[in-house]
């Protein structure tokens, strides 16, 4: 009846250099599978030497159970004995390395194999040190310190984080480990937590609001930047209050749920109300800055599908009182889509992606709808703010292969070309016109990437981005490709313009987007100009200026 | 129209006002407890959780801060700072009561910080390596009705050094433990929570005792590598034998942390989890009958693993039904009365409680509880709670009226299927335990003590070990203290000038404390006036197992 059970200890393992100990709930199908055994040595990425008591595991794939582990000896050497045949993947960590996978990832280890090569080569890990201070020059304690990498890679800017990040103590001293080589912004915000404490405004290393304004540290494999000395400044922070007003009853929409976020969201703090009986809501502390304020009503019952408003305020130096939000229809966008130099396709959608006023980049949430089979669209409940327009046959931008592309060449509100300022959708507006072109007549450029020796560069990014600064911030004037094994690479659907084109020696060419990496890079541009369904020949030669400069990224 | 509607409601928004209530104010200095010396630039927080209002402030140079134009009503005020230990405004007649301001109320409040510990060091494994991304966990013991249960008041984790640091800690007595979890790519031996300086369990750690504003570093631990261990059995209908159909077992620690290890059974009911390591788990078990009409069913055994098994059987039924009466012995029983069946792990943490209400003719029906050990209770709902104790519990099978025993002061064991028929006897007007503490030094006429604690617990050690015959209160501003809701019996009452007087029950504490108690014979319905004298003796004993 009682369900506790005590049973003697019958065995204990011996933890010594060379050991593994067996997993848990492994694959265990018949006595008839002979086990297996696994060796492999773990040695430094930068001097080659072996790593001695790193820790090795072989977790069986698809199963939640114990992995099979081993520490390497003096000569970085392991053995994993008694294996259950399966498909496994393995790793290696061990304290100042990166943590290492087996290089070709899942391997399967069949009955009896004695598999001797599971070699792991672990790169040394960076470490930035330093401390956060407050405006009286005192040690602030339990800030959140973040190294962060730029990405481009969606075509706008974002911070991901990396390595460990750690709260400061009471000395405000932090230690970020387990960085890879790369080019870090060093990032402090301070979280409310349960005991007093002022309110600090998020900073980049040295003392800088935005990244735009933040130094970079460049870590190499094994680097230590020590010294990192950040200052925090207390926020001001003010009241934001209002009533949230269901337009179709005209009355305060109680339980209303409200939900502030900064239009950049590195900079500050998101906060969340519920609205009162009355319909008022009311955040406490807010602090200066651009903010997108959302309010959704909930319990409305099955006829009505409107039920959230967005809207961008700006707090300045005093408290926001009295605001009004409106949660109401929206606006309602209808129009048509035309096909220029080919028959209209079928399954053309229209997309809204937000512009964010205060960076120009997209802050996500778009907004799409299929068209008729005349081209038309519409709309309902777009909410104010700034948006790049699109229309696409299919489900995405690029077309599948052997199917025409088509780029959106115009999109008329009213007598004007929104295409590259966006359309924007004021307050209280009932409903806007649209008339969308796609066109079938893109670009093509097609050439070989050279090193300065003339030899072809294989397997390698040619980028372009266009010639119009102002049309930078968007992807449709950015396009990338890969060079095959003899250098040849091949752009197409280029939307007919004026181009600059490079080389990019690394990884991720959306660090294009960054204005101070095509400064940086301005003098190393081909430029290219592609007329309407032209096609141009154009061998791009990467200069070693350029090498140096995209290694600065931190990319390799 | 629209454009129209919303103009009009702009308008009536930005007219909306109500009359205010006359603001009141906040006023006062943070000082250092130690030297007595101003803390500037601490954060003062003025808190309402009802509407959660917060208002800031910080100290200047002098320590002094003010908080203006604050809404009246009940308000909690906290001050901290960056190497102090965060502190509270406490009503001098009762710690739970709120800072009250009225309309156009200047309060002053003063509060003294203690300066906060530090603890730190490194934590490696056994092969001398340091232990990146352990969790260092600090454990202080407390008092839950007389049982000690460790709370966590400050945790952190190793940086690639395997360095950890704990800081704004109040003095105290602590334990450190460290935990790590597997990495999920799986590398890292298997490792048992450990204890300072290198011990696997709790009894045998060895305390830090921290004095205020105390730095200790070197609180290294060496990480124990876990024993490991075989659990093998099988899953089973209670009541034919038959193997349990798509038994899934998932076996997670009963005191949190650690991983979690999952199994599906063979289909004759047969399971094993491979290297477990010992400790007290928590078993989950989801499974359908052979019979498929029958639903599935998802049942929580607990299970202490310190070796191979390979032979627990787990049965899975409908649980076992309990039925019975309650009577009272003096007075109507109270409406909203409830019969309560705790099972308890071994740290004395409640694992489930499962509850059966009291009708007004007194019967009461549990169905589907659990196999396991259970203390057996009654509560009421609402605000009567300690108006009623039970006097007695009388535990029978159904078909064997002749099997019944009393239950009343012992844990009881319930089985898989059984069907127990529980007769409880309530006193709805329970006797209280009175008196004044004064001070058992002072010549003369003695000087009544205000918040000294005080504890009333059974004078049977068997009694002991059951909640519900702990009683504790703290005196009030004229040294007067209250015991409510007292079961008749044979007690000691022990004031006890410590953090919790539920400390007397601690093991080490209790044989030292005995003697020194007043004892006091509680009848039924009585009334029992005890003074009580806080003597030097008793001064001593605190101060020496102060926490």
């Amino acid at each position: 009846m009682h369900f506790a059970y005590l049973v003697a200890a019958l065995a204990a393992f011996q933890i010594g250099g060379l050991q593994s100990v067996p997993p848990a709930a492994a694959p265990s199908n018949s006595s008839a599978s002979r086990p297996a055994i696994v060796r492999g040595k773990v040695v430094a990425a930068d001097t080659g030497l072996p790593v001695a008591r790193a820790q090795v595991g072989l977790r069986a794939n698809g199963a939640a159970s114990t992995p099979y582990t081993a520490a390497t000896d003096a000569n970085g050497q392991f053995e994993i004995r008694n294996v259950d045949p399966g498909s496994y993947t393995a790793t290696a960590n061990k304290s100042g390395y990166l943590g290492g996978t087996l290089r070709r990832g899942m391997f399967t280890i069949a009955d009896g194999q004695e598999v001797n090569d599971a070699d792991f080569v672990l790169p040394r890990a960076a470490v930035i040190t330093g401390s956060v201070i407050d405006d009286h020059n005192e040690p602030i304690a339990g800030v959140m310190v973040q190294a962060v990498l730029k990405d481009y890679s969606s075509g706008y800017l974002q911070l991901q984080a990396r390595g460990v990040a750690t709260l400061t103590d009471d000395r405000g001293r932090f230690r970020i480990h387990d960085l890879g080589a790369g080019r870090y912004y060093v990032r402090a915000a301070r979280h409310v937590t349960g005991d007093p404490a002022p309110l600090y405004a998020p900073v980049f290393y040295p003392s800088a609001s935005r990244v735009a304004d933040a130094q970079a540290i460049k870590l190499a494999g094994g680097d230590e930047a020590p010294g990192i000395k950040l200052q925090m400044h207390e926020s001001i922070v003010h009241r934001v209050s209002g009533r949230v007003v269901d337009v179709l009853t005209g009355q305060g929409s109680p339980g209303a749920m409200i939900y502030l976020a900064p239009d950049d969201v590195f900079t500050g703090p998101t906060a969340t109300a519920t609205a009162a009986a009355d319909g008022t809501f009311r955040l406490s502390e807010v602090p200066a800055g651009v903010y997108r304020l959302n309010a959704m009503l909930r319990d409305l019952g099955a006829t009505r599908t409107v039920v959230n408003s967005s809207r961008t305020i700006q707090v300045g130096d005093r408290d926001l009182e009295d605001l009004s939000i409106i949660v109401g229809p929206g606006t309602t966008i209808r129009g048509r889509v035309v096909a220029a130099g080919a028959d209209f396709p079928p399954g053309v959608k229209v997309q809204l992606q937000p512009r964010s006023p205060a960076t120009g980049t997209g802050t996500g949430g778009s907004l799409m709808v299929m068209t008729q089979q005349d081209g038309s669209f519409e709309m309902v409940n777009v909410q104010p703010g700034t948006y790049e327009v699109t229309a696409f046959p299919g489900d995405f931008r690029r077309p599948a292969w052997g199917q025409t592309f088509f780029f959106t060449s115009s999109v008329t509100a009213g007598s004007q070309d929104v295409i590259d300022t966006g359309l924007t959708v004021a307050e209280q507006t009932p409903s806007i016109e649209l008339s969308i072109t796609l066109d079938a007549r893109a670009g093509t450029i097609t050439g070989t990437a050279l090193d300065s020796d003339n030899n072809p560069l294989k397997h390698t990014s040619v980028a372009l981005i266009s010639a119009d600064p102002k049309r930078r911030n968007s992807l449709r004037y950015f396009e990338r490709a890969q060079s095959d094994p003899k250098g040849m690479f091949r752009v197409e659907g280029v939307i007919p313009g004026d181009y600059l084109m490079l080389v990019w020696p690394g990884g991720d060419p959306g660090a294009l987007f960054d204005p101070d990496v095509v400064e940086s890079l301005n003098p190393y541009f081909t430029r290219v100009s592609v007329p309407a369904a032209g096609s141009v020949q154009q061998d791009l030669y990467l200069n070693s200026d350029v090498l140096n400069i995209v290694h600065g990224l931190g990319q390799e | 129209m629209i454009a129209l509607f919303i103009a009009l409601l702009l308008q009536t928004s930005a007219a909306r006002a109500k009359p205010a209530p006359a603001p009141a104010l906040v006023r006062g200095k943070i000082v250092a407890d130690d030297t007595n010396t101003p803390i500037s630039y601490a954060a003062v927080e003025l808190h309402r959780a009802s509407d959660q209002t917060l208002r800031r402030a910080y100290t200047d140079s002098a320590g002094a801060f003010e908080i203006s134009g604050v809404e009246p009503g009940n308000y909690m005020l906290r001050a901290g700072k960056t190497g102090f230990v965060t502190a509270g405004y406490k009503d001098p007649d009762d710690d739970t009561a709120p800072l009250r301001l009225a309309p156009a109320d200047t309060k002053e409040v003063s509060l003294r910080l203690a300066r906060g510990a530090v603890i730190a060091g490194t934590i490696t494994d056994t092969m001398g390596e340091p232990v990146n991304g352990a969790t260092v966990s600090l454990l202080r013991k407390i008092y839950s009705g007389g049982h000690a249960q460790y709370a966590t008041p400050s945790s952190g984790f190793t940086d690639d050094r395997g360095d950890y640091r704990l800081f704004n800690l109040p003095a105290g007595r602590y334990y450190v433990k460290v935990t790590k979890n597997l990495t999920p790519g799986g590398a890292g031996l298997p490792v048992s929570p450990t204890f300072f300086p290198a011990a696997r369990r709790q009894q045998d750690a060895a305390p830090i005792t921290l004095r205020a504003g105390e730095e200790r570093d070197g609180a290294n631990v060496t990480l124990q590598d876990a024993a490991l261990y075989d659990v093998a059995g099988r899953v089973i209908d209670a009541r034919t034998g038959e193997p349990m159909v798509n038994a899934y077992l998932n076996l997670m620690p009963a005191f949190g942390g650690g991983m979690m290890y999952n199994d599906r059974a063979q289909p004759d009911g047969a399971f094993r989890l491979r290297n477990i390591p010992a400790g007290s788990y928590r078993i989950n078990v989801s499974a359908g009958y052979a019979d498929r009409a029958r639903a599935p069913v998802n049942s929580t055994r607990t299970v202490e693993i310190s070796g191979n098994t390979s032979d627990l059987v787990i049965r899975i039924g409908a649980g076992s039904t309990i039925t019975g009466k309650v009577q009272s012995v003096a007075g109507a029983a109270l409406p909203n009365m409830m019969v309560l069946m705790t099972q308890r792990l071994s740290d004395g943490s409640a694992l489930r409680t499962t509850s059966g209400a009291v009708d007004p003719k007194g019967a009461f029906e549990m169905a589907g509880v659990e196999p396991g050990t259970y203390e057996i209770a009654v509560g009421v709902l609402g605000e009567n709670v300690g108006d009623v104790v039970m006097t007695s519990a009388v535990l029978a099978y159904a078909s064997s009226p002749s099997s019944a025993r009393d239950v009343t002061d012992s844990a009881v064991e319930i089985g898989d299927t059984d069907a127990l028929v529980l007769t409880v006897t309530v006193d709805a007007s329970p006797a209280t335990v009175s008196g004044k503490v004064f001070d058992g030094e002072a010549e003369g006429k003695a000087k009544a003590l205000p918040r000294v604690p005080i504890a009333l617990v059974s004078a049977d050690a068997k009694k002991r070990a059951i909640y519900r015959y702990f009683h504790a209160a703290t005196t009030k501003r004229d040294g007067s203290f209250e015991l409510s809701g007292i079961a008749p019996g044979k007690y000691l009452l022990i004031p006890w000038p410590a953090e919790d007087s539920g400390q007397v029950l601690d093991p080490d504490v209790f044989p030292m404390v005995e003697s020194l108690a007043t004892p006091v014979t509680v009848e039924h319905g009585g009334k029992v006036t005890q003074d009580l004298r806080l003597t030097r003796a008793l001064r001593t004993l605190a101060d020496t197992f102060a926490q």
